[in-house]
């Protein structure tokens, strides 16, 4: 890879996907987007692993994904129509799990809260919600 | 005795009223002294301490314990990364042809210094004023000037857990007039979260000066409003006045309301915390000098967009930290949110607990008291300022994690030595005095390779059905 080095990177999903390097976030719109970097679409690769595609015995970079690059090598290079997996919830192919880890049952235990994300030492004002809303 | 008679018609209150009366024709004042008839008798009595309502307990400063290094001044503190090894080594017969000569490879980064700085105000009445016991429950130079090192270790809890560019937040594009709605707080990544679940202010306080920066340029964005509430639904805070900025924009501290130049904010100012060393080129592809997408021995293995937590996932990606580098893993590290998911994977196995657990069952785990669970015999630390979402697999032994201090904390001193120092010149002048106090320090870690990172985890948490 040189200094400038830049690919076309395919979105084969039907919505907009995003990665983010050096700190930056990125959007790309369904479709080729050309002369991205080639450190930016090997992460959009990266982070936007078709969920259940990951064998959870093998190398681990080697998984499907929602973005292809053009003339890259497979499975890195297909760029063709491919939907999200809403069914697997992870990005190891459970069925390839070996033992009691393949019958597995899926629990919720909730996300963070905003009394979590907040440290807990902040007063839940309703009155500046209240007056916002107002506002607008 | 007072006699008194009856003249006329009379009602029969009258007659109480009069039995009320004193033998001297006086009415009596009622029980007597008390605290409600003597009142202003009474003084108050005042306790000697002041009860703590602020967090004063640093979680993830006291996780992240990296060997301290001096800091020899100059330009800063070159290293040299060892990226490749010689590969000549092959087998070879008798009077065979020998490999060609090979050599080490390395190329040199370099580490600078971050500063933080805190500053404080005092009339010199409330200095004065506040001097003795009897006027103040504690003085507010005391007060003050302690608190205020723990008010720098609180911001520091924040710089620890991001990647050094002391983002608050991004811009969110249903942000409209002066409510800034924020997504990915500490510039990590929310997307394909509801914004009402990102909780995008969570680092931003009330009162704080913001300002936005360009992320493709590190420009500044005009408008630098205040911070007026910091709203409960988690999304937004209101600021001063509409800020007009753009969707995408990172959201910094700035030291003032009147700023218009990024060197005044604290864009790329903060210390490099847990985001930018555990890292694969995620938040830092230009890891001190070293590229990250070059050499993915620097960066950490990073699993994007992770989805559900599960057994099976964890003792993968310590095998793969392993395989790279023999990397150990000895700390778990993430928010108390994912510990709650951890702790519901470890459901199913409590119910094999032995004979006298089962005789007296214990619903809680070590984490209701806030004690670290263990993976594996390895301690999983709840730290509050963690990124949602997210679980740092560290090895603390040989990630080799240092802290090069050129200051590690003290107050800035006037020509004399003196800590307080006059408030202002000419027309500006006034009897006030003003403290400052910095810290100047940054943090590496020499093996990030070691350690690795689960981000995007969802709740879903995998449990494994065991055979009934």
């Amino acid at each position: 890879m040189q200094f400038g080095d830049t690919v076309a990177l395919v979105n084969r999903s039907s919505k907009a996907l995003s990665a983010q390097w050096d700190g930056a976030h990125y959007h790309f719109e369904p479709g080729e987007t050309p002369n991205v970097p080639v450190a930016i679409a090997v992460a959009a690769v990266k982070q936007n692993p078709l969920l259940g595609s990951e064998d959870p015995l093998g190398d681990p970079n080697i998984f499907q994904s929602l973005f292809g690059i053009k003339g890259a090598r497979d499975p890195f290079g297909d760029c063709s129509p491919l939907e999200q997996n809403t069914e697997a919830g992870e990005r190891i192919d459970r069925k390839k799990v070996m033992g009691l880890g393949r019958k597995v049952k899926a629990m919720n235990a909730g996300g963070p809260t905003h009394f979590d994300a907040r440290m807990g030492t902040e007063v839940v004002n309703l009155q500046d919600d209240a007056e916002q809303a107002s506002r607008s | 005795m007072r006699h008194f008679f009856f003249t006329g018609l009379r009602r029969s209150g009258n007659v109480l009223v009069l039995l009320t009366q004193s033998p001297d024709g006086l009415f009596f004042a009622g029980p007597g002294s008390d605290s409600a008839t003597e009142d202003g008798l009474l003084k108050n009595t005042y306790e000697d301490i002041i009860a703590e309502g602020v967090l004063k307990k640093f979680q993830l400063r006291d996780a992240f314990k990296p060997k301290d290094s001096p800091w020899d001044g100059g330009r800063g503190k070159e290293w040299s990364a060892h990226v490749e090894r010689n590969n000549s080594p092959m087998a070879v017969g008798s009077d065979s042809a020998i490999p060609v000569a090979d050599n080490q490879k390395y190329i040199t980064g370099f580490i600078t210094q971050k500063k933080i700085m805190a500053r404080w105000r005092v009339t010199n009445e409330q200095l004065e004023d506040t001097q003795s016991k009897e006027g103040a429950y504690r003085s507010t130079r005391s007060e003050n000037m302690e608190r205020l090192i723990d008010d720098i270790s609180y911001r520091e809890e924040f710089y620890l857990s991001c990647d050094g560019r002391g983002v608050f937040a991004i811009v969110d594009a249903t942000t409209s007039g002066a409510t800034l709605e924020l997504n990915s707080p500490g510039n990590v990544s929310s997307t394909g979260v509801a914004i009402t679940s990102a909780f995008g202010n969570r680092f931003i306080k009330r009162g704080m000066a913001l300002a936005a920066i360009n992320p493709a340029n590190g420009t500044i964005r005009t408008n630098t409003p205040r911070v007026t509430a910091v709203n409960s639904d988690g999304t937004d805070v209101t600021v001063s006045a509409a800020p007009s900025w753009t969707t995408g924009d990172y959201v910094v501290q700035a030291a003032n309301t009147a700023v218009t130049d990024s060197v005044d904010t604290a864009y790329e100012k903060a210390p490099w915390g847990i985001t930018a060393l555990i890292d694969d080129g995620t938040y830092r592809q230009n890891y001190f000098g070293v590229d990250r997408a070059l050499y993915p021995n620097y960066g950490s293995y990073v699993s994007a967009n992770t989805g559900s937590l599960s057994f099976d996932l964890l003792q993968r990606v310590s095998d793969i930290v392993n395989q790279r580098l023999d990397g150990e893993i000895n700390q778990i590290w993430s928010h108390h949110s994912v510990r709650r998911v951890y702790i519901l994977l470890t459901q199913a196995d409590r119910r094999y607990a032995d004979e006298s657990s089962r005789r007296n069952p214990d619903g809680g785990t070590a984490a209701f008291q806030q004690g670290d669970l263990t993976m594996g015999a390895v301690a999983y630390k709840a730290i509050r300022t963690m990124p949602l979402r997210s679980m740092f697999l560290v090895d603390t032994t040989g990630g080799d994690f240092v802290r090069y201090t050129s200051e590690k904390g003290k107050w800035v001193s006037g020509t004399s030595g003196e800590i307080l120092v006059r408030d202002g010149t000419g027309q500006n002048a006034r009897h006030a005095w003003e403290a400052w106090y910095y810290k100047r320090y940054n943090l590496f870690c020499r093996n990030p390779g070691k350690c690795a990172r689960l981000d995007g985890l969802t709740g879903m948490t995998f449990v494994v059905v065991r055979g009934e």
